[in-house]
């Protein structure tokens, strides 16, 4: 704070201006709180939940990864229709609790649906899914045809 | 463009506090972590004081993305989670359970047998 802007100080008392101050913080305010939500794929302001997705690419396979913590295999549903791949399922409490027994809810429970534009083709009869630590792994192998699509081009 | 630069704006954040349920029942209170991909290795539950202190560590070698493999979209970031409960005179500290499955941190603190409720008879 070396040099502070010189101000104009006012004659008449604005009320305007300190109400801009407060709306300033409040912006401020909901601004951090609801980041915080909005990393989680939460977004209070997007609507429904849906996991959270990597999409990976090699040579042979694409490998989507999905965060879908607390179900069981059962209950996530994934197919592959042309290019493209479905994820949906119904997150339930794993036990009922009565409403006043709870301190604190911020978990999602209910249905979601993701759907995924693959980046090439793939043998939708060969595609491999698990279910490790509340990650899904499906891997879909690439059709012959979409390997031989990537062609080298010379440089001359 | 604008939603590849949030995305990684978000991953900025190392760390991050894990979603929780906590609910009461008559012998214990339970309390459920949202802290998907982790191994149970890397799950550390401590008790310091009237603290209850929740991490997990992500692994970050080679930015947590697959042998062989380049990211085509990316919105799971490597975020470590950390989160600090404070817990009332009414729990044992000595039992404290804790579970991993699915992705769920389940740890059950037991209360105090004095603190339990009592069901107490109306007479007529």
């Amino acid at each position: 704070m070396a040099i502070i802007p010189f101000r104009q100080r006012d004659l008449w008392w604005d009320p305007f201006r300190d109400l801009e101050v407060i709306q300033n913080e409040m912006n401020r305010l909901f601004d951090s709180s609801l980041m915080a939500w909005r990393d989680r794929g939460t977004g209070l302001l997007e609507g429904a939940w849906s996991p959270a997705v990597d999409i990976y690419d090699s040579k042979d396979n694409i490998m989507v990864k999905a965060d879908i913590p607390g179900m069981k295999k059962e209950e996530i549903d994934v197919s592959v229709q042309d290019d493209t791949l479905v994820i949906k399922g119904e997150k339930k409490q794993e036990k009922e609790v009565k409403e006043k027994d709870f301190v604190r809810t911020e978990r999602f429970y209910g249905t979601f649906n993701r759907s995924i534009r693959l980046p090439a083709e793939v043998d939708s009869t060969k595609v491999s899914a698990t279910y490790k630590n509340g990650v899904l792994e499906i891997i879909l192998p690439k059709k012959e045809e979409a390997k031989q699509k990537q062609l080298k081009i010379e440089i001359k | 463009m604008a939603f590849i630069k949030q995305n990684q704006r978000q991953c900025e954040r190392r760390v991050i506090q894990p979603l929780v349920n906590i609910h009461q029942e008559d012998k214990e209170i339970i309390l459920e972590a949202e802290i998907p991909g982790l191994n149970k290795e890397d799950i550390e539950l401590e008790v310091k004081g009237n603290e209850l202190i929740l991490r997990g560590k992500t692994d970050k070698s080679d930015n947590n993305i697959p042998k062989g493999y380049t990211v085509i979209h990316r919105e799971r970031c490597p975020f470590d989670y950390a989160r600090t409960f404070i817990i009332g005179d009414d729990i044992d500290k000595g039992k404290i359970e804790a579970k991993y499955e699915n992705g769920i941190l389940t740890v059950r603190l037991a209360r105090l047998e004095e603190a339990q409720p009592k069901k107490i008879e109306i007479k007529e």
